[in-house]
């Protein structure tokens, strides 16, 4: 019987053929990804490599050219129907990991969520006397003129958190 | 496991201890940063610090979680969500003329970015010397996705950093 049961987590191990192919996005986002593995471990030129990796990547992707605020709004809510769904199959496979991610990317997206319809209701005046703060490890976003000192999702202290600065991309 | 001293200068009080009981004089430099070249990984300063401001960065690591498939699979569909939105939201930000609108897009696309990462670390790359990552940059050179794709960078990587997975 265990030994069974083995056999069939490692039938569902991960496979190359069975693995998806990533969009030139999800690579920019992948290198970006593994600059921080290399930052966090001191690996400053490993660091920066990565990083040019995932410029390079952010380059080629295909430009966006029907974008408005309301279809990323609708997307927004189709991602917070699809995370209960990502939970399930990171509990069934009892992946911690996963499903922590969950978690906070629900949560950082349910924000993300409320600030882009504010913002259709209320328009510009939403943001006067208002930084944009944006959390580095879980990507919170907060409106005020401080960050918070702990951020409410997962928890870092106030420094890990970006000040978004009006013009520049 | 051999290791090697780090120091967090946000929390270094400047009470030098690490100086009196480093054998090698590592920790005594100018940038404050402890060079990787004379640290013996004794953990002397580590142990010394009043204000837990050294820690000892293993050289090397475990090998990294092992992820089913359909996990993996799961967490770069909602990857591949995250980065469609920045790509949305930066182009718009681009050529928006509210100011209040358009940091709030370049706000989104920056989380969206994040929580892509995080998402594609559970998915198997959370470590640089994970068999995974190597696999990557190998698939690049490759099969490069562009003519002008930077070969010399994914090579270079592929020298610096150890595949901790290698039998």
């Amino acid at each position: 019987m265990q030994e069974k049961s083995e056999e069939k987590v490692l039938s569902k191990v991960q496979k190359e053929e069975d693995l998806e192919k990533l969009s030139t996005g999800q690579m920019a986002a992948l290198c970006s990804n593994l600059a921080r593995g290399c930052e966090k471990q001191y690996k400053e030129e490993e660091t920066a490599l990565f990083t040019k990796l995932a410029s390079y990547f952010s380059a080629i992707s295909p430009e966006v050219k029907d974008a408005t605020v309301e279809k990323i709004s609708e997307e927004l809510q189709e991602d917070l129907k699809a995370y209960p769904s990502l939970r399930a199959t990171a509990d069934a496979a009892e992946d911690r990991g996963a499903a922590r991610v969950c978690v906070w990317g629900e949560k950082a997206t349910r924000m993300l969520s409320s600030l882009l319809n504010r913002y259709q209701e209320e328009g510009e005046k939403m943001f006067e006397n208002q930084e944009i703060w944006v959390c580095s490890i879980c990507g919170f976003v907060y409106l005020g003129n401080e960050p918070p000192n702990i951020c409410p999702v997962c928890k870092v202290p106030a420094f890990k958190f970006m000040k978004i600065e009006g013009g520049k991309i | 496991m051999k290791a090697c001293a780090v120091r967090n200068i946000r929390l270094c009080t400047k009470d030098c201890l690490c100086l009196y009981v480093c054998p090698t004089g590592a920790t005594d430099t100018e940038n404050s940063i402890i060079d990787v070249t004379k640290c013996i990984g004794c953990e002397a300063c580590a142990k010394a610090c009043p204000s837990g401001a050294i820690s000892m960065m293993p050289l090397e690591l475990p090998v990294q979680q092992v992820k089913q498939a359909e996990v993996i699979n799961s967490l770069k569909e909602m990857a591949g969500r995250k980065v469609k939105k920045e790509e949305q939201a930066l182009s718009l930000a681009k050529k928006e003329e509210k100011l209040g609108l358009k940091r709030l897009l370049i706000a989104l696309a920056t989380a969206e970015r994040f929580i892509a990462e995080d998402l594609l670390r559970e998915a198997g790359y959370m470590l640089p010397q994970s068999a995974n990552a190597h696999r990557f940059l190998e698939d690049l050179i490759a099969n490069p996705p562009t003519e002008d794709f930077p070969k010399e960078i994914a090579q270079k990587l592929l020298e610096l950093i150890p595949n901790n997975e290698e039998v």
